[in-house]
């Protein structure tokens, strides 16, 4: 930040995500935002790095040389369980202060988040499941929110390419993961390559996307819409 | 100095160092509700003990010592003084913690291996992958949920990986 180096540590929670402390100045950084919120760098924001959050089994496929943090063991024991998330909900605290009776998914339901332009949408993964791929609209912005051939992996893509919006399905007739597009007939793979057609080669811009807590997700973005099953694109 | 003073005086440190320390550790209670005004009595809370408290420790051991030094007190009343500085003392110690690295133990230097030698993974368990240029590392949830602080450079980029 500003030329220096920062290191952190665990230091406690703000309803229910964590704060860091940077060691150099004891400024408090909230996690999910990457924002200094108390101490002399107030206001400071660390620049999030673009990150995919995928299965072990699509990350290996994708990235054969890849390099993967070291499992340690003297910690090993209080490491997460595999599908930990299937049962989280019932161990993590209770939500304080929650208002989960009029809200329409429960607080810790699992949704991909997207935030562009100034707008924020979460997109409730068990709708996903339903609904593959979802074609929506955030601001000016076309996207594809899609699930992956494991059924875990998310990402979502702007569908225009060069000024052109191209109209994407799920092909149901191939073995594997396949996306095609109406207009010129290319199929494309999970991770937005052209891999077929005339298109070959071409890459859709791949969106950030957050997976996360409903109730976090809405936490930090207010103003967020939540995507419904069935919902026009563009509607909010 | 008179004796009421002095007691005075070390009850006073006492609160105050129970009161420092105690403080944020209920404020932080991940099943409270945490607004921005209560999260800065926290912060200040947190930046004064790791000095504050060693200073009330001095200053209660000082009327302490001159409890002892007066024959004039009873017995048992220099006792429990000295046992109020001993849970001081305690109390330094503490002030000096960082309680949530406790439960979520930091990870001291981040070792990475090549996918093919990987045999701690499941196919379902979920990676965070960060591709700097062509290097591309993938930190499994289930390793940095417990850590939630990985600290990590490549290509020459430093950054933290968190959950």
């Amino acid at each position: 930040m500003d030329g220096q180096q920062l290191h952190f540590v665990i230091k406690g929670v703000n309803n229910q995500n964590f704060l860091m402390e940077d060691i150099e100045t004891g400024s408090w950084w909230q996690q999910v935002t990457g924002e200094a919120i108390f101490g002399p760098l107030k206001g400071k924001r660390l620049e999030l790095l673009s990150i995919d959050e995928v299965s072990f089994a699509l990350w290996k496929q994708e990235n054969p040389a890849g390099q993967v943090l070291q499992s340690e063991q003297e910690f090993q024991s209080n490491y997460f369980r595999t599908n930990w998330e299937e049962t989280a909900a019932g161990r993590m605290p209770k939500v304080a202060g929650s208002n989960s009776a009029n809200s329409p998914l429960a607080d810790r339901a699992l949704v991909v988040g997207i935030e562009r332009d100034g707008q924020a949408r979460a997109y409730p993964l068990v709708v996903l499941r339903e609904q593959n791929p979802i074609v929506d609209s955030l601001g000016p912005a076309k996207l594809l929110v899609v699930l992956g051939p494991d059924g875990k992996s998310v990402r979502c893509f702007e569908t225009s390419l060069d000024g052109r919006k191209l109209n994407l399905y799920l092909a149901a007739d191939s073995d594997s993961f396949s996306l095609v597009d109406t207009q010129t007939g290319s199929h494309w793979n999970f991770s937005g390559e052209a891999i077929a057609g005339p298109l070959n080669g071409a890459h859709l811009t791949r969106v950030p996307v957050l997976r996360e807590f409903w109730f976090d997700w809405k936490n930090y973005h207010p103003e967020t819409t939540l995507y419904s099953a069935g919902r026009l694109p563009g509607a909010n | 100095m008179n004796r009421i003073l002095a007691w005075g005086g070390l009850i006073t440190t006492f609160l105050l160092s129970l009161l420092s320390l105690v403080q944020p550790m209920v404020i932080l209670n991940p099943e409270r509700e945490q607004t921005a005004e209560i999260l800065s009595w926290a912060y200040w809370g947190m930046r004064w003990a790791p000095v504050g408290v060693p200073l009330l420790f001095l200053v209660a051991l000082v009327l302490t010592v001159y409890l002892w030094r007066n024959p004039r007190f009873p017995r048992s009343e220099r006792v429990l003084a000295s046992l109020l500085v001993l849970l001081l003392g305690a109390g330094v110690w503490l002030s000096q913690q960082n309680i949530p690295e406790w439960i979520f133990q930091p990870l001291p230097d981040a070792g990475f291996i090549h996918v093919d030698e990987v045999d701690y993974l499941e196919d379902t368990d979920m990676i965070l992958s960060v591709r700097i240029g062509d290097k591309v590392r993938g930190f499994p949830v289930r390793i940095v949920g417990y850590h939630h602080i990985v600290h990590s450079e490549l290509e020459g980029v430093a950054f933290v990986a968190t959950y």
